[in-house]
């Protein structure tokens, strides 16, 4: 069967895409590229190549601290996500039958709210005389509050970590869901426990959907700031608050734009790593 | 199957759609660049009498993000960045001056602000001041008795994680400068790194560096912050609350801020914004701002007619020539961006 | 004869715990937010301070806020919607076709994730403003549209690389065009996928801030409202107020939606 000589409509399938995205990104990319080899000058943005902001702002110890820090906190929260979804992507795929589109939808509804209330709830929940504070101190657990939950890392991890819930949840049950059943049950058939089953077929066959959720919530958290400035405190700063205030407080665009290129090609580089490691561990032993 | 797909794809684009469109600006406004509150229908009576349904505000959260996007592109008609930034937007070429003639209420704006360095030049205007306050320490009175009256409370070890100071150049690091004995405004390279080894040591004793005064306010009435760096109405905010607190006069002195309106260069709408801006100037909408944000007004007449028992509450004077004589006035920063990228870095832990 | 999943007794059991638990961490700020709607109290904190509905009404008086919250769903819808046909359109045919440039186009277009928010909003005011459009709600659609694309290019390609082309194929063999084959046979098989695009997208639209605020005109979305609001701590109940009833009505809508359908006439399920 050949499908239709028809390159321009299959060009032109992909123009809508196209447009909006590689446009795009393309003209940011070119913008701060350009940007990020420039002099600082308050007054003109394109003045003379100069790679300054790279030597004073990518090469600090300062900048590779907060990035490493980024990576682990959006690790974390990917995983986090990953392991908290997925046992409900399964029951939904799997078990809920005529109810898929309600659960799917009830799943989402939290999220319809504003992500800036979620932050403030996340405040009360484990903040000072928070929800965590108050159920802990009656169960006469603790006398003091505990003032470690909130206002460093472990409220972002967790303030991010429930924000991409859905993220996680959508993509695994769609993946999910494809799964040729007929193949779950010949390996019980042939005799494979369930668990094993589990792991040697229906998690390869998700497989698609989990590395989709991991990149919809890895790759932006690495660079969110409005996180970090709500509930992060002094150590939990993240890439993107120095990025921001690069562009805002210090008036250094080039810096910014350095930065930003710094942190993309790092992220970029990991993600190439990752996958190159993925397709190793794949060949046949 | 298909036309159910279609049907539902095309209802959403023109639902969309539909109401994008009808959110949309009409022309010949006054396009306002302010902050979020400055823009309630209580502040423009008089200019939309004159001009109804002309103004058309667009909002910010605060100055810094103001001044990229102007940077970046955005051209508004007026803004309303605060005083400390105007040579910012000087240098990169945002701004032309207004004629001093124009503004016919200007002889009512008080002569300490019109004085300022920058503002006046010739018979031109830079920027017109309108709304002004002070920056000090609102702390609990109950959990910090007999506290010293000096910005060192929010260095004081005693009360490591339990402060919070403003997360923002012209306030923390000004203050941290005082505290080492150096002129705020005239920082050198040497001058920074003992005003940064001071915002070092307060690290360790502040919970959050932060402008969010939602959480600043509610942490203080729970009890989780005993003091923090806020602007003037949030202590009488907590006080309306029955939180009990007090708004700190250091000896070292409070800060100062006064911020006001500039315009955008090359704009199509002068007449439009010299006539809000004459609007501005009247008595009602400075006598409303002291009355619902606490903040103080740069207009003789405004100040003049708050009641005086309101002035005393919200500790404002109704002559700021003589508060600003003890208080420390936010002037231009030279060498901001050092100072930025410095204070940035002792935020992120280096 | 029962098809073993993974669920035996042992594990069903388990999910039934853990479903719950999952739905009451996910609920668990929602219901936060709907309590102290009704706090009154300015301060959101801990004790209650007593039953109010003062905050709701203040909702419906505030008409900044109310348009703030209708410019997001617009706005949201629209992106959504674009975004979600770019996707499926570009990974049917990246995954269908060979095109040259399918491998490049792919990297390409999820790099709006890996872009600062930050650099992409400056770049798309820049461009907006090097073409004549000025700022507005229609330039933050647009802007939502970029970044939601590669979430739809994810879910969607995801759904593709499974769909078994012998479908496609089978149709095509007994006659139908392309077109047709594309509307009846693989968009209806991929349903949930473009529903999980479009509410993802959505989500993303709405919660959007960043580059929200530089293309922003006089028209505020409803995460610029509030960010501008936190240093008026006495509009946050009110706020919380607006969430609450935006909850409400998308579980209302679902419940009806439910009922809609046991009412219906039984339709064999998928």
């Amino acid at each position: 069967m050949v499908r239709g000589d028809n390159r321009l409509g299959q060009y032109a399938m992909l123009a809508p895409l196209g447009i909006s995205a590689v446009l795009v990104v393309l003209v940011s990319l070119a913008l701060i590229l350009a940007l990020s080899v420039q002099r600082t000058d308050p007054a003109l943005l394109f003045t003379e190549f100069s790679l300054t902001a790279y030597r004073e702002s990518v090469a600090r110890p300062l900048f590779w601290m907060v990035l490493g820090r980024s990576l682990l906190i959006s690790a974390a929260v990917t995983i986090a996500t990953l392991l908290l979804s997925y046992p409900v992507a399964y029951f939904i795929a799997f078990k809920a039958g005529r109810h898929k589109a309600l659960l799917l939808v009830l799943i989402s509804a939290p999220f319809f709210t504003s992500y800036l209330l979620r932050i403030f709830a996340w405040k009360i929940i484990l903040g000072f005389n928070g929800v965590v504070n108050s159920f802990l101190k009656t169960l006469g657990l603790i006398e003091q509050p505990l003032q470690f939950l909130v206002y460093n890392p472990f409220s972002v991890v967790v303030a991010l970590t429930h924000a991409y819930l859905a993220f996680a949840v959508l993509p695994i049950y769609v993946a999910l869901e494809r799964i040729d059943k007929s193949l779950i049950e010949s390996a019980s058939d042939l005799g494979a426990r369930p668990f094993a089953n589990f792991r040697q077929i229906t998690l390869p066959l998700s497989l698609p959907g989990i590395i989709a959720a991991a990149l919809l919530i890895f790759v932006p958290t690495v660079g969110d700031y409005v996180t970090p400035t709500l509930v992060g405190g002094p150590g939990g700063i993240m890439v993107g608050n120095l990025i921001q205030s690069e562009f805002g407080k210090a008036n250094d665009w080039p810096a910014g734009s350095a930065l930003s290129m710094a942190v993309i090609f790092s992220v970029g580089l990991l993600l190439a790593l990752m996958a190159g490691g993925a397709k190793l561990a794949r060949r046949p032993a | 199957m298909k036309w159910r797909n279609k049907v539902g794809l095309m209802a959403g684009t023109l639902i969309g759609s539909g109401l994008i469109a009808i959110a949309a600006m009409a022309e010949d406004q006054l396009n306002y660049f302010t902050w979020s509150g400055y823009e309630v229908p209580d502040l423009q009576k008089t200019f939309e009498a004159q001009h109804p349904g002309a103004l058309a505000s667009t909002l910010f959260g605060d100055d810094d993000e103001a001044f990229t996007k102007v940077k970046a592109g955005f051209k508004p008609d007026l803004a309303h960045p605060c005083y400390d930034k105007l040579e910012h937007w000087k240098e990169a070429g945002l701004i032309e001056p207004m004629e001093k003639a124009k503004i016919k209420n200007w002889d009512k704006v008080f002569p300490i602000f019109r004085s300022l360095p920058g503002v006046e030049d010739g018979d031109k205007v830079w920027m017109v001041p309108w709304d002004w306050g002070n920056v000090s320490i609102t702390y609990r009175t109950d959990l910090i008795p007999n506290a010293e009256q000096s910005w060192n409370l929010l260095w004081d070890p005693k009360y490591k994680g339990q402060v919070a100071t403003i997360d923002s150049i012209h306030d923390t690091p000004l203050v941290a400068a005082v505290l080492a004995g150096v002129d705020p405004f005239n920082m050198d390279d040497a001058a920074i790194a003992k005003v940064k080894d001071v915002l070092v040591k307060q690290r360790d004793i502040v919970k959050m560096y932060t402008t969010d005064m939602t959480s600043v306010e509610q942490a203080l009435a729970s009890g989780e912050l005993v003091a923090a760096m806020t602007w003037n109405a949030s202590a009488v905010a907590l006080k309306k609350q029955g939180v009990p607190v007090e708004y700190m006069t250091p000896k070292e002195g409070m800060l100062t801020w006064v911020c006001g309106y500039v315009m955008i260069k090359d704009t199509a709408h002068k007449d439009l914004a010299y006539d809000f801006i004459n609007a501005r100037l009247d008595k009602e909408p400075g006598q409303w701002l002291v009355e619902n944000y606490g903040y103080g007004s740069s207009s003789k007449d405004s100040m003049g007619a708050v009641a005086p028992a309101t002035l005393e509450e919200l500790r404002l004077p109704a002559d700021p020539d003589a508060m600003l004589k003890k208080t420390i006035f936010i002037e231009t920063i030279h060498n901001s961006d050092k100072i930025s990228k410095m204070f940035e870095a002792v935020k992120a832990g280096g | 004869m029962k098809v073993p999943y993974v669920i035996d007794v042992v594990e069903r059991r388990w999910l039934t715990v853990y479903v719950p638990l999952f739905a009451l961490l996910l609920y668990l700020p929602s219901l936060l937010i709907l309590l102290f709607s009704f706090n009154d109290g300015v301060y959101v904190a801990f004790p209650l301070k007593g039953f109010t509905t003062a905050w709701y009404e203040k909702l419906a008086a505030n008409d900044a806020l109310l348009r703030a919250a209708r410019n997001s769903f617009a706005v949201g819808l629209f992106a959504a919607t674009i975004a979600t046909i770019a996707g499926t359109l570009g990974a049917f045919a990246i995954v269908r076709y060979n095109l040259r440039i399918a491998k490049a186009m792919t990297v390409l277009a999820n790099l709006p994730l890996l872009i600062p928010a930050i650099i992409l909003g400056i770049a798309m005011l820049v461009l907006l403003r090097a073409m004549g459009f000025g700022n507005s709600l229609w330039a933050i659609a647009v802007g939502h549209v970029v970044v939601c694309a590669p979430l739809s290019l994810s879910v969607m390609l995801s759904r593709f690389v499974d769909l078994d082309p012998a479908l496609e194929e089978a149709a095509l063999d007994l006659g139908a065009n392309e077109r047709k084959t594309f509307f009846v046979i693989t968009l209806p098989l991929s349903l949930s996928a473009i529903a999980a695009s479009f509410i993802l997208c959505f989500t993303t639209s709405f919660d959007e801030f960043v580059v929200a605020f530089f293309l922003s005109g006089p028209e505020q979305t409803l995460p610029l409202y509030i960010w501008g609001q936190l240093r008026f701590p006495t509009t946050l109940p009110m706020i919380l107020a607006l969430g609450t009833v935006v909850l409400g009505a998308t579980l209302a809508l679902v419940v009806f939606s439910e009922w809609l359908r046991r009412r219906g006439p039984k339709v064999a399920m998928d």
